[in-house]
């Protein structure tokens, strides 16, 4: 079966290494707290479905899709113009990106939706946050007994 | 006895049918995906407190080749996000139905979406 914790710390680790990220990860933690005018990251994972795409003898081919949704919270003020250095980095770490899991299923982004920021929007506390999509599809494998 | 040319005029005439009725049903199911809930895009559908952002989810058909599925509430993106548009922090849901990222995941399964509706035509037409 589809190892999902497998697939959301491959995303996450993919998503720490970006080049020149703000420095604070704020992994959706209610601590800590996020520090003021200091630009920093969350995600949530978000599995959407699982569909037999072909079933040949016991051997069942699986594909999961779903969506990683990364929140840059930039800093106020500066608008979507002033953060789109770090929303660049983060869709281009994404764009293309493919992996092997250490169970052999491979986790690639979707080249058909592409990871793409949506619209920005301002909140208290100083920032300024844009979504970040980041559609990924999962192949496996099952073999029935 | 029908000529060729009926025949094919009868033809186009169902194909036109037949794409107009699944035009309208993926708008329909995309919709119902949002604000409700889809087994098959995995999306949660709205949560519920006073039942005002469930309601505000409209479909609209701009042409007949485009639909939009939209709400005017301003705090709907944080809902999607699972932000709290005024402390930053994560949302923490009460509501036992909906979730967020509706919208993403309605998109992530859209594929999934017209394989099904179209299916749900069937072979001889709706």
């Amino acid at each position: 079966m589809i190892d999902f914790a497998a697939v959301q710390q491959a995303l996450s680790d993919r998503l720490r290494a970006t080049a020149g990220l703000a420095t604070l990860l704020y992994e959706n933690a209610e601590t800590p707290q996020p520090i003021p005018q200091q630009a920093y990251v969350s995600s949530a994972f978000a599995p959407g479905t699982v569909t037999v795409t072909t079933a040949i003898g016991p051997t069942l081919s699986l594909e999961a899709t779903g969506v990683l949704k990364v929140l840059y919270h930039g800093l106020k003020g500066r608008g979507a113009a002033g953060n789109q250095t770090a929303v660049t980095a983060i869709v281009t770490q994404f764009a293309g990106w493919r992996t092997s899991l250490g169970n052999g299923d491979t986790l690639r982004i979707r080249t058909d939706l592409l990871p793409a920021p949506g619209g920005s929007y301002e909140i208290d506390g100083g920032w300024f946050v844009t979504p970040i999509s980041v559609f990924w599809l999962v192949q496996s494998h099952l073999t029935t007994s | 006895m029908t000529s060729f040319s009926e025949k094919m005029r009868a033809f186009a005439l169902t194909v036109d049918a037949r794409s107009k009725a699944a035009f309208v049903n993926i708008a329909s199911a995309t919709l119902g995906s949002i604000r409700d809930g889809s087994p098959i895009t995995g999306a949660p559908g709205q949560p519920v407190d006073t039942g005002a952002l469930k309601a505000s989810w409209q479909l609209s058909f701009d042409s007949p080749v485009s639909a939009r599925v939209s709400t005017d509430k301003v705090y709907a993106p944080g809902i999607e996000d699972g932000i709290d548009m005024r402390t930053g922090k994560p949302l923490v849901f009460r509501s036992t139905v909906g979730g967020p990222h509706s919208v993403a995941l309605t998109i992530a399964g859209f594929n999934r979406l017209v394989a099904d509706e179209v299916s749900k035509l069937g072979a001889s037409g709706a």
